[in-house]
């Protein structure tokens, strides 16, 4: 018996017995998890420089000290109305753009198709750029005293156009599985289009709108590039305002502010993956 | 059995015909459905029965053509206005509501009270025996439990017609069988109407009171089931339903009170002319292509030692003995005929006995009686050819 099994050919997934393939894979974590986890545990360390590498004793000091930032916490109040703002408009053109491009036949729906996803593919700064180019030449720029939260309304057109095509993304992959005969059964026991709609469709697309919306959050809140081109000096946002503080000096505090939006945006990916795996098992 | 008495037809398709771009996928479709019938559309894939269906459904509209439904013009209401419903092929069971809810929902949408609600969906339920599931999920349900899901949600709302594609393609073989006893029990204890889209003949066969062959977009036959058996109008009938061995016709003539018919390999038949069917009469006198064709019911076969040798009125056709498959109550006994196509013959056990002693290879005759012989046109529309 022992035999066989010692002849029996490796499966794909038995590679990992290998010691060289158990080393890349250990460097390659190690590369990539590393700096984060350093982050993490520098976060609590007694020390008053953050870039000292030498572990002076467990301290949340630097949590009370950047929850008592004022500049911080309002960038982070900042960050969440974007975020918020953002997110809702996302889903709602996202969830449009989807049932159009899933639901009609139109002359040149290819290109319409390519051109909705072009913010993702087109490098960021570009976008940054571009945008921050149209609002001063359209005068759009808000001012600094143009009140909360209109102030921020550069940075949530701006959040808008690179999350909504991610939006709808993940909500046309949800509509490919819709079984169309539920839309004509309904119709055949009464309903009218609207009630199809309310009824039939939107109750199959929720999961797929509850990523979107979790996705189009995320990606809202962890922006720098593109905010960092739309933002103003009275409208910082938690990223923009944890890269200003390290361009002053990098203090445990960083590491605190850091490891707060480490754990949020892991929070809200693990509910967002939660979701889309729900959408997967329940195509039906 | 059909009742003898006609009532007027609950629905009645005149002329219908439906063109996607340059494709004519119905032609022509005429037919009255009667009330409380089960109605059969049956044709191979492609040949318009499901297109046929949703036009009755109303989620297609033909391009030319009448439809009424108990005298009314039909032909453009929408579906969700239609007094028809559907058990569609994938059932479509609306995945996030119970059973209950399900059933629920045409009676909400007509603006029924729900105290009315609660007792038609529990009628409804008992109908198809699913009072027990009624708080399940469709996911919870096996596929023959969602398809009565779906019959139940379609009964409810008392059609005056009920339209069902394909029911049993999804079942496995055993509910199969059963489904489709079922379904005709249910039929008769609700009297709806029934229209039953099927590309299976032996289930047309099994459960409709009337079958329609389409092909090609084109009605061919609408007979009982026995009627379609044993009086197919053409050459693509009689093979659709059942099995038949056919010849060319190369020559018909007629004399007197006789169509004399040169047929390839088995020379001149004499045929009573007024033992044909109309339809053919006519192909008979025109030189339209034809054939003979019979059945492998009709066919006996003998050893060839045995066989008398004076003429018969009989088609003899002469070959060896070749496999023979048990099928249970009959065999089919197969003759080749070297490289001519072989024959078969479904022969009941005690013809057999004979036979299967046998060795393969033994020479033996086939035969068939005239009366049995039908003579059919090979193509019953072939203007269609003129028209392309």
């Amino acid at each position: 018996m022992n035999n066989i099994a010692n002849q029996n050919p490796k499966k794909p997934f038995e590679y990992s017995r290998k010691w060289s393939m158990r080393l890349v894979f250990i460097v390659s974590m190690i590369f990539l998890y590393a700096p984060i986890i350093v982050l993490i545990v520098f976060s609590f360390n007694n020390s008053r420089r953050g870039g000292n590498v030498i572990w002076r004793g467990f301290t949340t000091d630097y949590y009370k000290k950047a929850f008592a930032n004022e500049e911080l916490m309002l960038a982070f109040a900042n960050s969440i109305t974007i975020a918020v703002s953002a997110t809702i408009v996302s889903v709602f053109l996202g969830a449009l753009t989807a049932i159009f491009l899933w639901r009609f036949r139109f002359p040149f729906k290819p290109l319409a198709e390519g051109l909705v996803s072009l913010p993702i593919v087109i490098p960021e700064i570009c976008l940054g750029v571009s945008l921050a180019m149209f609002f001063s030449k359209m005068g759009l720029w808000t001012t600094g005293d143009t009140p909360w939260p209109l102030n921020l309304s550069n940075i949530i057109l701006a959040h808008i156009t690179f999350s909504f095509p991610f939006a709808a993304m993940v909500i046309r992959t949800r509509l490919q599985n819709f079984n169309r005969e539920m839309e004509e059964a309904a119709k055949d026991l009464g309903a009218s289009e609207y009630r199809v709609f309310r009824d039939i469709l939107l109750p199959h697309m929720r999961p797929g709108l509850i990523a979107a919306a979790l996705l189009s959050f995320t990606l809202s809140l962890d922006d720098f590039v593109i905010t960092f081109f739309t933002s103003g000096p009275n409208t910082v946002t938690f990223p923009v305002k944890i890269y200003s503080m390290v361009r002053f000096s990098i203090t445990p505090e960083i590491n605190a502010a850091s490891t707060l939006l480490i754990g949020l945006t892991l929070l809200l990916t693990y509910i967002a993956l939660r979701y889309q795996r729900q959408m997967i098992n329940k195509n039906d | 059995m059909i009742s003898l008495i006609t009532p007027e037809p609950i629905l009645s398709l005149t002329n219908i015909g439906k063109s996607f771009g340059n494709v004519d996928a119905l032609d022509g479709v005429s037919v009255d459905i009667r009330e409380g019938e089960i109605f059969a559309l049956l044709g191979p894939s492609g040949c318009g029965k499901s297109t046929l269906l949703r036009i009755i459904s109303g989620f297609e509209t033909p391009t030319r053509g009448e439809l009424k439904l108990d005298g009314q013009d039909m032909t453009r209401t929408p579906p969700n206005k239609r007094p028809v419903n559907m058990v569609f092929q994938s059932y479509a069971v609306f995945p996030h509501m119970s059973v209950a809810d399900n059933v629920a929902y045409g009676l909400k949408m007509e603006g029924v009270g729900s105290d009315d609600i609660q007792h038609r969906v529990d009628t409804a339920l008992s109908q198809v025996h699913l009072e027990d599931f009624k708080h399940r999920m469709p996911d919870q349900l096996s596929g023959g439990q969602k398809q009565r899901v779906a019959l139940a949600r379609a009964l409810v709302k008392k059609p005056r017609v009920l339209l069902l594609d394909e029911p049993l393609s999804a079942l496995d073989a055993k509910l199969r069988d059963a489904m489709r006893l079922e379904l005709v029990k249910l039929q008769e204890t609700v009297g709806v109407t029934f229209i039953i889209v099927t590309h299976d003949q032996s289930e047309a066969l099994a459960m409709a009171d009337r079958v329609a062959v389409l092909e090609s977009g084109r009605l061919r036959q609408v007979d009982t089931p026995s009627g379609l058996y044993q009086r197919p109008v053409d050459a693509f009938v009689a093979d659709f339903i059942g099995r038949v061995h056919s010849f060319t016709a190369l020559h018909i003539e007629h004399a007197n009170a006789e169509a004399v018919v040169q047929v390839a390999e088995l020379g001149e038949i004499r045929l009573a002319m007024d033992a044909l069917p109309s339809g053919v009469r006519a192909g008979a006198q025109t030189d339209v292509p034809a054939i003979i064709a019979f059945r492998p019911e009709s066919v006996a076969v003998s050893l060839a030692a045995d066989s008398p040798s004076t003429a018969s009125n009989d088609i003899v056709l002469p070959g060896v003995l070749g496999d023979i498959a048990f099928q249970g109550q009959h065999s089919i006994v197969e003759v080749t005929r070297g490289n001519r196509p072989s024959v078969t013959a479904t022969i009941n056990h005690s013809s057999l006995a004979s036979l299967q002693q046998q060795p393969i290879g033994t020479p033996v005759i086939a035969r068939c009686a005239r009366a049995d012989l039908m003579l059919l046109p090979a193509e019953l529309g072939h203007d269609t050819e003129q028209a392309q």
